[in-house]
């Protein structure tokens, strides 16, 4: 969506047309989802964040300045979203440290594995090394970002992050 | 990573997009069917200049005040901020002599006359002297506005001292507490949907159980309210029912 076109949108948010909105929601739904997802790496806690999202997106048009780059804007938004909905409800999801490493037990073979779909290469990954890709690639965070909301060291997070590509790579990810 | 396996990725997520329209629809006409809160109007429709709002300010305090009261506070009020105008070594006489009339005042309009003449010393003498001493003179007259509407001495300090430096930070805005003034930091507790306003126009976030948060698109930002270039801080530690806490950390060579 083309700057111009999304400000029309804000503006008919801003008058109360819903038609805005729903233009912003079909262009954008799957981003933000993704970012959302990426974050919180749970579907049900991500479609409850992305509702509110754009509910949020509804009611405060008014605070977006002309001119911005919106993509960003709305994937800062959303960013920060996640984050607080993860912060209000820590206790219910768990860290990555407390994750099973599932998967570390059915070792990837060193070799090339071949080609994969993109889902069964990330079956191979364990849920530690799922949740940061997911974190990285769609929630558009920086390891420092991940290292700081799993509360786990940055070290740790980037050699995680360094296994998860060696073993896309054996499956064909280039 | 891979571009080819972000685009996969991102391909195969688009797959999987859940249709939430329904549901924000329902979430759109409840929000709207209730009446928006005074707090979660825009921030610049609530903002007042600040000569108005000393105006203001000293009219209520003229209104509610009785004379005798508003002596023992002036005292109380003026030698704190005689004390700093000294430790800053400008506007040393006046805050004396304004220190000096106040102890020496019986009552009466008099009194707040010098009262408010040594505070108008005390603010530009302060515009000069750096924005800690700015905050320390006002939240001194804060007190004493607090304290002569009533609320017991030590008690009114605290409160008042919060709620007029809040004030003078940010406007009529925000209604929030004063945790703390050190140096060039600012720490207020706010409602949760004032830090929302500020998250989502400073794109600020908090972190879980950091100290140490940052703004994502810049680390200084202009803030209106507080009229000064601030990096805002969250801190999630003081994250209690009654809100969060931000902190404002004045950027003083842009404010220069």
């Amino acid at each position: 969506m083309e700057q111009q076109e999304f400000e029309k949108c804000i503006e008919q948010i801003r008058l109360g047309n819903k038609d805005g909105l729903r233009k912003i929601y079909e262009e954008y739904i799957g981003y933000i989802y993704s970012v959302v997802y990426g974050i919180l790496g749970n579907k049900e806690n991500a479609e409850d964040v992305t509702s509110d999202f754009f509910i949020r997106l509804w009611n405060s048009a008014s605070t977006y300045q002309s001119g911005n780059a919106h993509r960003a804007w709305l994937s800062t938004i959303a960013r920060n979203m996640s984050l607080d909905y993860i912060r209000k409800h820590r206790r219910e999801m768990p860290l990555a440290d407390e994750l099973q490493d599932v998967s570390d037990s059915q070792n990837v073979e060193k070799d090339v594995v071949g080609e994969m779909s993109v889902m069964q290469a990330l079956s191979m990954l364990n849920e530690n090394e799922r949740r940061i890709v997911d974190m990285k690639v769609l929630g558009e965070m920086t390891f420092q970002e991940i290292a700081d909301l799993l509360k786990i060291p940055l070290g740790t997070v980037t050699w995680r992050y360094q296994n998860a590509i060696g073993k896309l790579r054996r499956c064909g990810y280039e | 990573m891979s571009k080819s396996f972000e685009e996969n990725y991102r391909a195969e997520m688009m797959k999987e997009i859940p249709d939430l329209w329904d549901r924000i629809e329902a979430g759109i006409e409840q929000t709207t069917a209730e009446p928006v809160p005074a707090e979660k109007q825009p921030v610049q429709k609530q903002q007042k200049s600040g000569n108005v709002r000393k105006s203001n300010k000293w009219m209520k305090i003229l209104a509610i005040a009785s004379p005798a009261l508003a002596a023992c506070l002036f005292g109380l009020v003026m030698i704190p901020a005689a004390l700093v105008f000294m430790v800053s070594g400008i506007g040393k006489d006046s805050a004396m002599s304004a220190s000096d009339s106040a102890t020496q005042a019986a009552g009466g309009e008099a009194m707040y006359e010098d009262a408010e003449a040594a505070y108008e010393s005390a603010e530009m003498t302060d515009e000069t002297g750096g924005t800690e001493n700015r905050y320390v003179a006002e939240g001194n007259f804060s007190y004493k506005e607090e304290t002569m509407a009533g609320a017991p001495a030590e008690d009114a300090a605290v409160q008042s001292e919060s709620e007029t430096e809040v004030s003078d930070l940010f406007g009529e805005v925000v209604q929030a507490e004063i945790i703390a003034v050190t140096g060039e930091e600012v720490t207020v507790r706010l409602e949760d949907s004032l830090a929302e306003q500020l998250m989502l126009r400073y794109e600020v976030y908090p972190l879980h159980d950091t100290v140490f948060v940052f703004a994502l698109s810049e680390e200084n930002t202009f803030v209106p309210e507080a009229g000064m270039y601030c990096g805002i801080v969250f801190e999630e530690a003081a994250n209690t029912e009654n809100g969060i806490t931000v902190r404002l950390i004045e950027n003083t060579e842009q404010n220069e």
